[in-house]
């Protein structure tokens, strides 16, 4: 006695095994879709360890949003803009005392407001902004987050310093400032002493981190972090590359 | 799940093997994603050109993201970013691979070889990212998986160059012009992704942003026009009284609670146009406070594949 046989696919459908295989494509796809997307802000150990299982798909076709900040504001300090600033003197080989400023380029300076290039800078200086001290020396996480900041800033005031080489040919000094603006309150009158109306005001940037940088005869980058009080002092020795 | 979609049921197990076939693997009229892959080849073009200013100063030998700061950031080899722009190292390459990148995109909104150009726009869209994940904005993990589920369907059968030459090119071996006009099962799929991965990414956004008290408290839009750096309009002129600051609260609130709610009330055939409305009113309101163009573009046109491809079909019958 035969089974009753199904009837035919209709034109354009898949196969029965066809639509098995891509059941179970989709279901394993989303998986780990939603795994990345459940851990997006805050992770569990266990999810940690499954989006480290899933990475190679998942950040390998940037599904995984990371740190990326959907929420856009948390009304936290860090959630206040910040921007680069970056001093050049024209000696890169002579302390700063005594030299005159070249020029302070600005990261992001004049870029549309309505383009992602402006907040390109913006993620460039939050990654400084997120990672200036704030436990001092008994945070044990305090020197992973110096070592974090003092990369961008290596690497911008390296940028900076190439872009704007010397008629001489020589190699000006850089020192990479991360600057956060306070936000205001939404009622003026909650304004402290000192603060004017005018929100882009001086009195309401703070500078978070300072660092020389500048390019030394071998042609390596060093980074002198600047500590609180104008004092310097290497961070962890200077840090140099090619 | 391998239940044919006109078998007739006859258990739990049945009804979700048909459900689930009929939600996953229903034909359905390509009109829907060719009007998807013009938004998000244009938002993809968009992307890609705001990068031109900055390419040299960002991904250069000498830029300011060096590969081997990225690497760094990224926590050393522990991570997973393919990208074959490390590998660019001077201006020409760089300005090659960016060009090559430009004009796929712009294949793909014009609808010449779809899959291919979403395949390459993908690609592309992937390289830029993937070589400086750390200043990825919020457009980027999302205009991806859009290119990638465009790659899927046959998005160039409608509205498009491939259509328009298809008559006059032979079906083999250029594949791409051989979109029939005929209800496509890919074409339901690719929206079927779309419409989960939103979802569920809508869910995300939502639940990100109820760490925090700004969203709770109604002071989030106030803490968004309050960024004199990033902020494209000042809006600051709305903290005037107590009926701007509620209108405030209430901006937060729709945001909050749009997103929040979207991933649940789009199901449904009567909450969903509003839940649409609220959602494409919102993603609107965004973009004044943040400034993010290319993402809330994206979502806006995210938005349309929840719309009901049977409307467009009928829509592009009566053309």
């Amino acid at each position: 006695m035969s089974s009753p046989k199904p009837p035919p696919p209709a034109p354009g459908s898949l196969s029965d095994l066809t639509r098995s295989i891509l059941s179970l494509v989709i279901l394993i796809h989303f998986c780990c879709v939603f795994v990345v997307l459940a851990s997006g802000f805050r992770r569990s150990p266990m999810l940690n360890r499954l989006v480290g299982i899933f990475a190679p798909y998942t950040q390998g076709l940037a599904l995984d949003p990371g740190t990326i900040r959907y929420y856009h504001t948390l009304g936290r300090e860090e959630d206040d803009d910040a921007i680069l600033l970056v001093d050049l003197y024209p000696d890169s080989e002579s302390p700063l005392a005594g030299q005159t400023l070249i020029k302070t380029v600005s990261l992001p300076a004049d870029e549309s407001r309505w383009l992602e290039s402006r907040r390109r800078y913006l993620s460039l200086a939050k990654i400084i902004q997120v990672n200036s001290p704030e436990g001092g020396e008994s945070d044990p996480e305090q020197q992973d987050r110096d070592a974090r900041a003092a990369e961008v800033a290596k690497a911008v005031g390296r940028g900076i310093i190439v872009e704007n080489k010397l008629e001489s040919g020589k190699f000006p000094r850089a020192v990479v400032r991360c600057v956060r603006r306070m936000s205001q309150p939404q009622n003026l009158t909650e304004l402290n002493a000192g603060f004017p109306p005018d929100p882009t005001a001086a009195a309401y940037d703070i500078t978070l981190y300072t660092a020389d940088v500048w390019i030394d005869e071998d042609g390596q980058t060093v980074i002198v972090k600047r500590a609180a009080r104008n004092e310097q002092a290497p961070l962890q020795g200077s840090t140099s590359s090619s | 799940m391998t239940t044919s979609p006109s078998a007739k049921p006859t258990s739990w197990t049945d009804d979700f093997g048909c459900a689930w076939n009929d939600f996953w693997f229903r034909p359905c009229d390509p009109t829907l994603v060719s009007v998807l892959r013009i938004g998000v080849g244009l938002v993809a073009l968009l992307h890609l050109a705001s990068y031109s200013s900055d390419l040299v100063r960002l991904f250069g030998a000498d830029g300011l993201l060096p590969p081997d700061t990225v690497d760094a950031l990224l926590g050393g080899g522990g991570t997973y970013h393919p990208t074959y722009l490390s590998f660019a190292n001077s201006p020409t390459a760089l300005w090659i691979c960016h060009a090559c990148g430009m004009v796929a995109a712009l294949a793909l909104t014009l609808g010449f070889f779809s899959r291919t150009s979403a395949a390459l726009t993908a690609l592309a869209t992937l390289a830029i990212t993937n070589r400086a994940p750390i200043i990825s904005g919020q457009v980027e993990p999302v205009l991806i998986f859009m290119l990638l589920y465009l790659c899927i369907a046959p998005a160039g059968a409608r509205l498009s160059l491939d259509a328009v030459l298809r008559p006059f090119v032979p079906a083999q071996p250029f594949a791409n012009f051989a979109h029939n006009n005929e209800p496509s099962v890919l074409s339901n799929l690719s929206l079927r992704l779309m419409q989960v991965h939103f979802a569920a990414f809508y869910l995300m956004t939502a639940l990100a942003k109820t760490y925090g008290d700004a969203w709770w408290d109604g002071a989030a839009v106030w803490h968004l026009i309050a960024q004199t750096q990033s902020r494209p309009v000042d809006l600051s002129f709305l903290r005037g009284n107590e009926a701007l600051a509620f209108l405030l609260n209430a901006w937060t609130h729709l945001i909050a609670w749009t997103q929040l709610l979207f991933p649940f009330l789009v199901w449904n055939r009567f909450t969903r146009p509003v839940i649409l409305a609220a959602a494409a009113l919102m993603w609107i309101s965004l973009l004044p406070l943040t400034g993010l163009t290319s993402f809330c573009l994206l979502m806006l046109v995210g938005l349309g594949c929840f719309l009901p491809a049977e409307a467009f079909a009928r829509w592009h019958t009566a053309r």
